[in-house]
């Protein structure tokens, strides 16, 4: 490599062994170089520390969610068939397990989600009120909290559940995820990312996705993303999946050539967090689920 | 491995267990506290069980698997920015502990909180003062000792932003730790 010249940079290089022999020699007979390279080792070493393990509940906990979540995928799997365009599977929730967990349930052993009948209707109802409500929801945003304006509506279908000690945390947690069960109406993070909450299919996220495209068509995101400037932003949720996902096939054609990107989205599918787009090209659009493995999920065409 | 993905449960215990504590330390490190590093993590191993049937080979299996803990953290992280959140500065003056009740490094604090460390802090600190961007690349590097390369597969980004990223990011590290040697006696470049 060709060797930098500030002396953090050096340093850096240094440490991870990529400058050469002559490089490296030059480097160590500068003071401020061989001074920064003592500090960097000493950060290096603080992070080797091992940190202070999980909770040994919570550990099992999650294995057993794991294991859970392969079986229950591979069951499912059979059940669908080749035709099923959702790869991903109704399984355990792992996040769920802290707060979602129903009182006296023992911990350690694998949490299963509540029954899913009726979110499909409250999916289509919330995709009703998406559309009046996106902007209500934009503009409390800025005020910080999503929380506070969809706890309201969310005691019903929790009720019975274990309240979580009351922290405020837990509070705020699971007023999201409550909100979340009911379908979640869509809100608008920052980087104009579309929440699109917790849903059970793909004919829900394609609903879901629908409406969220109807409440923003005045302003297409951009055309033929390349997908570079949302590597920089690793948390900016949609808009990283081509820079996370640099090397997997499905990823790639997103969106294909001459398609246009209507909206970046997240959800969460069966449990899953998923990147959802809808592309439109030869006024057809579709709407695609990119899973956390870089795994396309769902990829199918908007009515 | 192999067994794992033709459907062994047993196989993939194995190796889930083997990895657990690496995949642990990453969501740890990158989280910075327990309860979200917990629930990144189950969300990790649920898409590792989930995906193994389509890992391909084409990575190593670890950089694979950092790559969707690595994903699990940001996402826990997204998801974090969304839930109130103590001030900031306010948290780094009373020494609580990262793993205390509601996440005390929970929200990334504004640059003003950054120069407002004048004494020693402790690491997960010091990485929650770290850009997100630079905190993912050092941590890679300097936790998982994963190479450049593998690094800019993980996140997406060039291999020279790999460099710069893990650079700055160490150098912020050593000034907010506290090293001996601090910015204004540290030696000058000769010219």
């Amino acid at each position: 490599m060709t060797a930098p010249h500030d002396p953090d940079d050096l340093a850096s290089a240094l440490l991870d062994g990529l400058l050469t022999a002559d490089e490296a020699a030059a480097a160590r007979r500068d003071p401020a170089v061989v001074a920064r390279l003592a500090e960097l080792a000493a950060v290096r070493e603080a992070l080797r520390r091992p940190p202070a393990g999980p909770d040994p509940v919570a550990r099992e906990r999650g294995l057993a969610a794991a294991l859970a979540a392969f079986e229950v995928g591979d069951d499912a799997a059979e059940q669908r068939g080749a035709g099923a365009s959702v790869v991903g599977t109704v399984g355990d929730r792992g996040r769920r397990g802290r707060a979602d967990r129903p009182a006296g349930e023992p911990t350690g052993t694998p949490w299963r989600p509540r029954g899913t009948a009726g979110r499909r209707w409250l999916a289509a109802a919330a995709v009703v009120l998406a559309v009046v409500g996106l902007g209500v929801v934009v503009s409390n945003w800025n005020a910080g909290s999503d929380s506070a304006d969809t706890a309201g509506g969310e005691t019903s279908t929790r009720a019975g559940d274990d309240a979580g000690g009351g922290s405020d945390e837990a509070t705020a947690e699971e007023a999201e995820d409550g909100a979340a069960e009911q379908g979640a109406a869509p809100t608008v993070a920052p980087g104009g990312i579309v929440e699109l909450g917790e849903l059970d299919s793909s004919e829900a996220l394609a609903e879901s996705a629908r409406s969220a495209v109807a409440a923003q068509s005045a302003s297409p995101l951009t055309e033929s993303s390349s997908g570079q400037d949302a590597a920089h932003d690793l948390g900016a949720g949609g808009g990283a999946l081509r820079s996370r996902c640099p090397d997997f096939a499905g990823a790639q054609r997103l969106p294909a050539t001459g398609e246009t990107i209507l909206l970046e989205a997240r959800a969460t599918l069966h449990g899953d967090s998923v990147d959802v787009w809808v592309l439109a090209a030869d006024g057809t659009q579709r709407v695609v689920a990119v899973d956390g493995t870089c795994e396309v999920v769902v990829d199918r065409p908007l009515d | 491995m192999a067994a794992a993905q033709a459907g062994d449960r047993a196989a993939l215990e194995t190796l889930l267990r083997r990895h657990h504590d690496r995949l642990w330390a990453l969501c740890r490190r990158l989280t910075g506290n327990h309860a979200d590093a917990e629930d990144a993590l189950q969300d990790a191993l649920i898409a590792i069980a989930r995906g193994i049937g389509r890992y391909d080979g084409r990575a190593a299996f670890t950089t694979w698997s950092y790559r969707v803990a690595t994903n699990a953290c940001l996402d826990e992280l997204r998801r974090r920015r969304r839930r109130p959140m103590p001030d900031a500065p306010g948290m780094l003056g009373t020494g609580e502990s990262p793993d205390g009740p509601g996440g005390a490094l929970s929200a990334p604090p504004a640059p003003t909180a950054v120069e407002a460390v004048a004494d020693r802090v402790d690491i997960d600190t010091a990485l929650a003062l770290l850009p997100q961007d630079f905190r993912a690349a050092v941590v890679l590097r300097d936790l998982c000792d994963l190479d450049y390369a593998e690094i800019a597969r993980v996140l997406g980004i060039p291999v020279g932003t790999v460099r710069s990223r893990i650079a700055r990011g160490r150098s912020q590290l050593a000034d907010l730790l506290g090293n001996p040697t601090d910015q204004q006696n540290r030696p000058t470049t000769r010219s």
